[in-house]
């Protein structure tokens, strides 16, 4: 059967990176000032960004993709894990160390015991968000994933909760979302892996579900039509040209803009690719994405798409998390594991022969809540959006003309008061305290009824009233 | 005296004299949010559907002011949030409730 056109063009883009080179200074400017207005770029625009070369250009951008982030959704950094709940998979991603034919690994499920366990622990550290990741497996159907998420959220520690579950899992039938849909899914993320449809199929052999280069690409248009109204998109940075994977996500979010009334994906991740046991492909590829690109890559997502979440992970290591983050991020996970029972054995460190690839920030959630806090930022926990309807739709109608801060700052100062009273440090505690101090002054700027109405909830919650938000 | 405004009145008559028409929930809860944010100008309200601790949005409208919202929870599985309607009693919100527990159970299944 032949394939039919998808929304994807890879001569379109590569023409497009192509006629870009040298770009006009002048030009790129009048493309800071759209992206300043936040207003999405198109692809001629962004592959113009791409193509930047000259210092001092590059430097107004990163200065742009941090203000423009601050525009949007004030100076908070939303915290979450990752929670792996199984490994088994039937496809042999060349890249992936849970790819089926890699014998190295020890494949493991959580049982529903094992998975409360694993929550107790996160929420003993302070998480109110959790994204679960699962392999491709028969065994991690829809019904199967909907336990896991009603699991999740029933399971509760003292005046420990997850609030948000959002889910990785493999692409699935309209059905099988509107199950998830039903389970109260947070968000639900598919990466493309790459955009480029010859690479794509050499690294997804014939014969398995991932294969199907549309199968994947068309996966969230069917999870928007099930109602899944937060979807994320990603590329695994490493596989092919970074400048195409950044074309590649632009092309995607449009897509799902004209497809669905405007409403193009919550959020936007970039993981690049990592060392994992057994999987000599990373070793070889021409592709890796040096630090100095990802640093361009970052901030020209933030710039073609002004209003969409980026989700930074502990791929990446401390010291390249602290300059990145400036540049345009809206969300980090942090004290992650990506062990199958990871959380229950950190205390036993690394364990590599069950983790899908290799972690650079092992830090502890309270270390870098510090060092976010030194970053002029306020750690959120927040979930309160999804919880008041502030969903799809809505949601955009707020980002995109950056008015959803006025909902994220608020909640960011108060779930950050509830984890410094229930979970921190005392030395990240006498810096949290400072950092809200700074910021109630912020809201008084704006008006003293704002500071006012943000204190008032502060005293609820020192008086031992939970789950506060506006 | 009648615990309800005029305006309130005008607004219900404006509401039940065209949810009628429309054959899908999104089409009349959207005619309901239309109607009370022209009588009650500066309000915002928003209809969701729930599932769990999701509350999806269906539709709403109106201008957002930030100011506190409050929830109505009107049917099993629906909520309204009301923004700024400070102009509607509690009596008028009970009505206001009941309407559009009548919109939801007309549209399910």
């Amino acid at each position: 059967m032949t394939e039919q056109k998808d929304f994807i063009n890879d001569e379109e883009i590569t023409r497009l990176l192509k006629a870009a080179e040298n770009p006009d200074p002048i030009e790129i400017r009048d493309i800071f000032a759209k992206s300043r207005d936040k207003v999405r770029l198109d692809p001629e625009e962004t592959a113009k960004l791409l193509q930047i070369e000259d210092p001092e250009l590059l430097e107004e951008m990163f200065t742009l993709a941090r203000q423009i982030k601050e525009d949007v959704y004030g100076n908070r950094i939303v915290f979450f894990a990752p929670l792996y709940i199984g490994n088994k998979c039937i496809n042999n991603c060349l890249y992936c160390g849970f790819r089926k034919d890699n014998d190295a690994q020890v494949r493991k499920t959580l049982t529903m015991d094992e998975l409360r366990k694993e929550v107790k622990a996160l929420e003993s550290k302070g998480h109110k968000r959790l994204i679960l990741v699962y392999g491709e497996h028969p065994d991690y159907d829809a019904n199967f994933i909907a336990k896991t998420i009603e699991t999740v959220y029933n399971t509760k520690l003292g005046q420990g909760e997850i609030r948000r579950v959002n889910i990785n899992a493999a692409p699935m039938t309209v059905e099988g979302y509107k199950k998830l849909h039903e389970a109260g899914i947070g968000t639900f993320q598919i990466f493309q892996e790459t955009y480029h449809h010859e690479t794509y199929k050499k690294l997804h052999p014939k014969g398995d579900m991932k294969s199907d280069y549309q199968w994947r690409l068309y996966g969230l248009d069917r999870a928007m039509q099930a109602g899944i109204d937060d979807v994320g998109i990603g590329a695994l940075f490493g596989l092919y040209d970074w400048k195409f994977e950044v074309m590649g996500l632009l092309y995607h979010t449009i897509h799902l803009e004209e497809t669905f009334g405007g409403i193009g994906p919550h959020t936007i991740s970039f993981p690049r690719l990592e060392p994992a046991i057994d999987t000599p492909f990373i070793q070889n590829t021409k592709y890796r994405v040096a630090d100095d690109d990802f640093r361009k890559l970052v901030a020209i997502i933030r710039l073609s798409v002004p209003y969409t979440g980026m989700i930074l992970t502990a791929r990446e290591s401390p010291e390249i998390r602290k300059e990145v983050i400036p540049l345009g991020i809206s969300q980090i996970d942090a004290g992650s594991r990506i062990g199958i029972g990871g959380y229950e054995e950190a205390e036993k460190g690394y364990i590599p022969e069950k983790e899908q690839f290799q972690l650079g920030d092992m830090r502890s959630l309270d270390e870098t809540i510090r060092e976010v806090c030194g970053l002029g930022c306020i750690p959120s926990f927040c979930t309160a959006g999804y919880r008041a309807g502030r969903t799809g739709e809505h949601f955009m109608s707020l980002a995109k003309p950056g008015f959803v801060q006025k909902y994220c700052m608020p909640n960011a100062v108060l779930t950050f008061k509830e984890y410094l009273l229930d979970y921190a440090s005392d030395e990240t505690r006498v810096i949290g305290e400072k950092a809200i101090e700074k910021q109630l002054a912020e809201f008084g700027k704006e008006s003293p009824e704002r500071r006012k109405f943000v204190e008032d909830k502060l005293k609820l919650i020192e008086q031992g009233k939970r789950d506060v938000y506006v | 005296m009648s615990m309800y405004s005029m305006n309130f009145r005008r607004l219900l008559k404006n509401i039940l004299s065209q949810i009628v028409i429309y054959e899908d929930l999104k089409s009349s809860l959207k005619v309901v949010a239309e109607s009370v944010c022209a009588y009650y100008p500066d309000s915002k309200i928003w209809f969701t559907e729930n599932f769990g601790k999701r509350h999806s949005y269906i539709v709403g409208a109106g201008k957002e002011t930030y100011k506190p919202v409050q929830k109505l929870e009107y049917a099993n599985n629906y909520t309204a949030f009301l923004q700024n309607l400070s102009g509607l009693n509690s009596e008028e919100k009970s009505i206001l409730a009941d309407v559009l527990n009548i919109v939801t159970i007309i549209h399910q299944g």
